[in-house]
């Protein structure tokens, strides 16, 4: 161990403890490297960001070759702003305020650094291995299972890093920041570790455990919960601490504080579902998801209203303070969100808002508003302090405030507009009973233009934020070299001595102790009591999960089998490999709603029957796109050939990537076998006979499958082109429900 | 097999208590917060304010 604590103590007061002084040294150090990297991957994020808007509203931006297309760059952009981002923005809020609030050095300072750049190592491994197009596809859960490992282990030393900070402290009560910090830390290790189990098919390769729709359950249930306890919860630990700092005066109301600290945690487990409305989840799971979002409004609102009113009378301090600037935009952001979100957990309304750019409009306001500018308001008030110098110009901090303001309305509205517009298109039915746009493709030319403000908005982000950096970079050269950590006096609590005492008591001696801890009520004994307190968030957020998750796993009338449903063909299923290394499901869903509209556009409703072998689901959440559920039989072979190519030239005004390397690179059977032995541990019922003779099947079924495409007039020699195995999958989807028997011989 | 003896062993009746326990939590600590003295509220809200006093480097011994 580094270090610990440096205490230089003296003991004037010989046997009185409460009148020792104990000297504690902050870590800053690790401070600064966490805003450091917050900023550098914010920006890096963001540019991703920028690039993905530039690909939607202008196809050929996907030009960059097959690592640089919108369906790879999606999950890098997603998991660069919520795990790098914002990520690092919760670490340094953690390790500066936690520090404070318990009058403890952190635990250890190895632990702290391993913490640091184990977690950067994360992030560099995801953007590499995800635009090489290795994903688990589950959103925000994309990187493969060595990746998860190794998070699952920084993770487990922060942990450890942290409570032992907290069994350190010298200040008994837990402030109510320090509570969220612990429901985060320990929600997020049991969201990770239950969506990320899989069987690995090989170094970079997985299977999921959950099938169909246990699998979209799992992933929704951590889904919505990762952006609960990783961009909120923390984040409102960040408010509870660093605003009445900035404020210089205490939160509102400490009562409302308790009340939305518990709330949160109880409520926002259950509300996962609501992801999934109108898809093959049972009614049931989907409505207690409903009831407990509607639910969350309250603690919400309570939390926000908190939040503002705790700058009661420092109003005018807005004027001329952008630390205060940020903050109340970003509380208001969150107000904003979080009325949003349950208004959209209706199912009525939610039938409009689902795979839209309203959705994306949502996590925007939250992303940009609230994550992105309470990080800016922490930024600008702990540079002074951590570097020990004036920040280098207020006046730049003001502009990427407006700058920042403008950018997130003119992206928000953008996709708000976008997204109505194209929920409403979808639904239109003509006075003769028919869609008014059967087309999905006049639906997309018609929100171009919305994407284009999306890209003007997200470019004065973009470059509000580089600003911030200037304003950091210029602030630490001329900051002084020695940057020695911040040395403060603290009484030596005296509740420690009597721990130390406790062991000596007698019987009664120990009831009158307890009588006397017990003085001041129970929460309060909680609160000097980290473990205790700890084991009932897990309890807390574990009961949610439990009566939601179980019963779906369990319970067989909630996933009705259908006879005719078959597992893939070896073929297929190297073909589904390929759609999800393209990342297709970040454009395409698989799920059509039992919504007249959908069913009269896309064919007969999905069932969940139909996705018993689909590990991991590809419902998707957002339609660029049309949906795939029933694609199979729609289109003769060469159609997917000539589309796959060159999009324009089925589809004249698409917006998809070409992906003419498809056409050309070999397919890769070396791990096929491999894949119907873990399918197979997995439960689904190949034979041993199929899974020996994989490769050979699969290379019969392209054999006919490029023949075909030869018949119809098109390239010749693509039976060992991943081409073929796509256009296998494809063809694949959504006919078995049409079949009257099982298919018989099986390739 | 496992999912017919899950299926028989009337679970309900945990989603039921489960329902009971966190009405009954949520009740406790509304009360909590209601009832808690306002002195304690006030020493609570204020601890971010107070984070030690901070002393010069120098004043430490070396």
């Amino acid at each position: 161990m580094a270090t610990v604590l440096e205490e230089v103590s003296g003991r004037p007061g010989g046997s009185n403890p409460s009148t020792e002084i104990e000297t504690v040294r902050y870590d800053d150090a690790i401070v600064r490297l966490f805003v450091m990297a917050t900023l550098i991957w914010g920006l890096v994020g963001m540019l991703v960001g920028l690039v993905l808007a530039v690909q939607l509203a202008w196809w050929p931006a996907n030009g960059l070759g097959e690592y640089f297309t919108y369906g790879r760059l999606r999950p890098l952009h997603t998991n660069a702003v919520v795990f790098a981002f914002a990520g690092n923005a919760v670490f340094a809020a953690v390790y500066y305020s936690s520090q404070r609030l318990l009058k403890a050095r952190m635990f250890s300072d190895v632990m702290s650094k391993f913490h640091f750049w184990g977690w950067q190592g994360i992030i560099v491994a995801a953007a590499i291995t995800l635009p090489m197009g290795y994903t688990q596809t589950k959103e925000y859960a994309e990187l493969e299972w060595p990746i998860d490992i190794v998070t699952t282990l920084v993770w487990v030393v922060f942990a450890v890093n942290f409570f032992l900070t907290l069994r350190n402290r010298r200040e008994k009560h837990l402030y109510v920041a320090l509570w969220f910090y612990i429901a985060s830390i320990i929600t997020v290790a049991v969201l990770h570790i239950v969506n990320n189990l899989v069987i690995p098919t090989g170094l970079f390769t997985s299977f999921s455990m959950y099938a169909g729709v246990h699998d979209a359950m799992i992933q929704w249930w951590y889904g919505h919960n990762a952006v609960a306890f990783l961009l909120t919860t923390p984040f409102l630990g960040l408010m509870y601490y660093f605003l009445p700092k900035a404020a210089d005066r205490p939160v509102f109301s400490y009562r409302l504080s308790i009340l939305h600290f518990w709330s949160i945690v109880f409520i926002y487990i259950w509300a996962g579902p609501h992801h999934l409305h109108y898809t093959s989840l049972p009614e049931w799971a989907s409505t207690v998801g409903m009831v407990f979002s509607i639910m969350l409004w309250m603690p919400s609102w309570g939390g926000m209203i908190n939040g503002l009113f705790t700058l009661r009378g420092a109003w005018h301090k807005l004027r001329d303070e952008p630390v205060l600037k940020f903050f109340v935009v970003g509380i208001t952001f969150y107000g904003m969100a979080t009325f949003e979100g349950p208004m959209m957990s209706i199912k009525t309304v939610n039938a409009l808002s689902h795979y839209t750019d309203w959705t994306v409009a949502h996590v925007h306001a939250g992303a940009l508003g609230w994550n992105g500018f309470m990080t800016f308001g922490m930024i600008y008030w702990l540079i002074p302090r951590l570097w020990k110098t004036k920040l280098w110009s207020t006046r730049l901090a003001n502009t990427h405030f407006w700058l920042g303001t403008i950018g997130i309305l003119l992206y928000i509205i953008a996709m708000y507009s976008a997204g109505i517009t194209q929920g409403l298109m979808w639904r239109a039915f003509d006075e003769t009973g028919r869609l008014m746009y059967p087309d999905f493709m006049e639906t997309v030319v018609a929100i171009m233009p919305m994407y284009w403000v999306r890209v003007l908005g997200g470019s004065l982000y973009f470059f509000s934020a580089t600003l911030c950096g200037v304003n950091l970079f210029m602030t630490a050269r001329s900051a002084p070299k020695d940057l020695s950590d911040p040395v403060v006096q603290v009484a030596r609590p005296a509740w420690r001595d009597r721990q130390v005492m406790a062991s000596t008591v007698n019987y009664d001696e120990a009831l009158f102790g307890l009588q006397d801890k017990l003085k001041h009520g129970w929460h309060r004994l909680l609160e000097g009591w980290p473990a205790v307190f700890s084991v009932l968030v897990l309890v807390a957020i574990s009961v949610g999960s439990i009566v939601e998750i179980v019963p779906m796993l369990l319970v067989r009338n909630n996933v009705p089998t259908i006879a005719t449903v078959m597992p893939y063909s070896p073929l297929e299923l190297e073909g589904r490999d390929i759609y999800i290394k393209e990342g297709c499901v970040s454009c395409h869903t698989q799920m059509i709603r039992p919504l007249r509209s959908e069913i009269e556009r896309y064919g007969e409703y999905s069932k969940a029957g139909e996705g018993i072998y689909d590990r991991p689901h590809l419902w998707g959440s957002k339609r660029t796109g049309p949906d795939l559920a029933r694609l199979g039989g729609k289109y003769p072979h060469l159609w997917h050939v000539r589309h796959m190519e060159d999009p324009r030239s089925t589809s004249p005004s698409s917006i998809m990537p070409s992906y003419p390397w498809l056409l050309t690179k070999s397919l890769d059977l070396g791990s096929t076998q491999k894949k119907l032995e873990v399918m197979m541990m997995l439960g689904v019922p190949y034979t041993i006979d199929q899974a020996d003779q994989a490769i050979d099947l699969a290379q019969a079924q392209a054999l006919e499958i490029a023949r075909e495409i030869a018949e119809q007039g098109g390239p010749e020699g693509l039976e060992d082109k991943e081409i073929v195995a796509l256009i296998a999958y494809m063809q694949r989807l959504g006919i078995d429900i049409k079949r009257e028997q099982p298919r018989g011989a099986r390739r | 097999m496992r999912k017919d003896i899950m299926e028989h062993a009337g679970l309900a009746i945990y989603a039921e208590i489960a329902l009971i326990i966190f009405v009954a939590v949520f009740v406790m600590i509304i009360l909590r917060a209601i009832l808690m003295r306002r002195e304690h509220s006030q020493f609570l809200s204020r601890m971010p304010l107070e984070d030690g006093l901070t002393v010069e480097q120098d004043e430490v011994s070396p």
